[in-house]
């Protein structure tokens, strides 16, 4: 092999490798957040995640989940800088839904193709200015998702 | 004149390295016409020196000299060239070595250390993931809900076949 050829070789290992050890599943603004005083983030790997799936949504070729953060944030103080913080998140997807009840808003962003979801982000605001914001990865039929909450529903 | 065999042997040496005079090659020219018995190891040296003998003098065209110096400069700059080439390569391949070394010790570093904010617990995992996923299905059920209200709505005002549910567009302009 010639000296180039190996050059060649290295810089490319040297340029994946590179990138794949920076390449993060959490998002970085969701994650930021946690630094927040009264502020509650989790993080849960869809590697975490039981093989069959989550009740109601069965998982395998037709449904993934690669990741759900989840931030809950009871101190009204840091509703405002939570929002700031997310917002660049927020721009990036399409507002799906946005609903407003008694006690509470909710806003559904997220990226729909062929009617699969890849991407959505849930802010719920209340009343007292609690606020949640959930972000979720992966790869769901949206008939599937809706599907959830009938199924959970006592009959 | 007859010469020793060890003596055409140190003339063929000086002979094919080039050093022999002119009296030398003429002494193995006249060995070889005139030895009644050559060993036969000698054999293949007295037809190469024969063979040239007969070419005669060699007629070295002018300039050649410059020619000559002109090419080995020229080899001389490629190889330089060659070997600054090769140092520029030794170098980027240890830094790009260095590069995958360094982020391998990242990786397994990271790997050690386990994220605070990380659920491992597979079955608070799932409890959250399906917290959260109710969550994101009763909004999408409930956005549902709404349009259909909207559908029955609107059909009070304006004639009932015309509503079709092609016409109702999310904010995302996705045909529910």
């Amino acid at each position: 092999m010639k000296l180039s050829k190996i050059l060649r070789t290295l810089c490319l290992i040297a340029g994946c490798t590179f990138t794949a050890m920076s390449m993060n599943a959490q998002n970085k603004y969701m994650k930021r957040v946690s630094d927040l005083p009264g502020v509650q983030y989790m993080y849960i790997d869809g590697a975490t995640l039981p093989s069959g799936g989550v009740p109601g949504l069965d998982m395998g070729d037709e449904n993934t989940i690669s990741s759900v953060e989840i931030i809950n944030c009871d101190d009204s103080t840091q509703t405002e800088k939570v929002l700031e913080m997310i917002n660049p998140l927020v721009n990036e997807l399409p507002l799906m839904t946005k609903a407003k009840e008694m006690h509470r808003s909710v806003d559904l962003y997220g990226e729909r193709q062929n009617g699969r979801i890849t991407r959505m982000l849930l802010l719920v605001n209340t009343k007292d200015n609690d606020m949640q914001v959930i972000y979720i990865t992966g790869d769901i039929n949206a008939e599937t998702l809706k599907a959830i909450h009938d199924a959970d529903i006592p009959k | 004149m007859t010469l020793q065999i060890h003596t055409v042997k140190q003339l063929l040496n000086l002979y094919y390295g080039g050093l022999a005079s002119p009296d030398d090659e003429h002494r193995l020219v006249e060995y070889f016409t005139t030895a009644p018995d050559i060993p036969c190891d000698l054999m293949a040296d007295r037809d190469i020196v024969l063979s040239l003998a007969r070419l005669g003098e060699v007629r070295i065209p002018d300039g050649m000299a410059d020619e000559i110096s002109t090419l080995a400069e020229r080899l001389d700059r490629q190889e330089r060239i060659n070997r600054r080439g090769h140092r520029w390569v030794a170098a980027t391949s240890v830094a790009a070595s260095i590069a995958i070394i360094v982020s391998v010790i990242v990786f397994i570093a990271r790997s050690a250390s386990t994220d605070p904010y990380e659920i491992t617990d597979p079955q608070l995992a799932e409890t959250e993931a399906h917290k959260a996923l109710l969550l994101v299905s009763e909004t999408l059920d409930n956005a549902d809900g709404s349009i259909m209200d909207a559908g029955r709505a609107l059909s009070l005002f304006v004639p009932y076949d015309s509503i079709s549910n092609d016409t109702i567009y999310t904010e995302d302009d996705e045909t529910i």
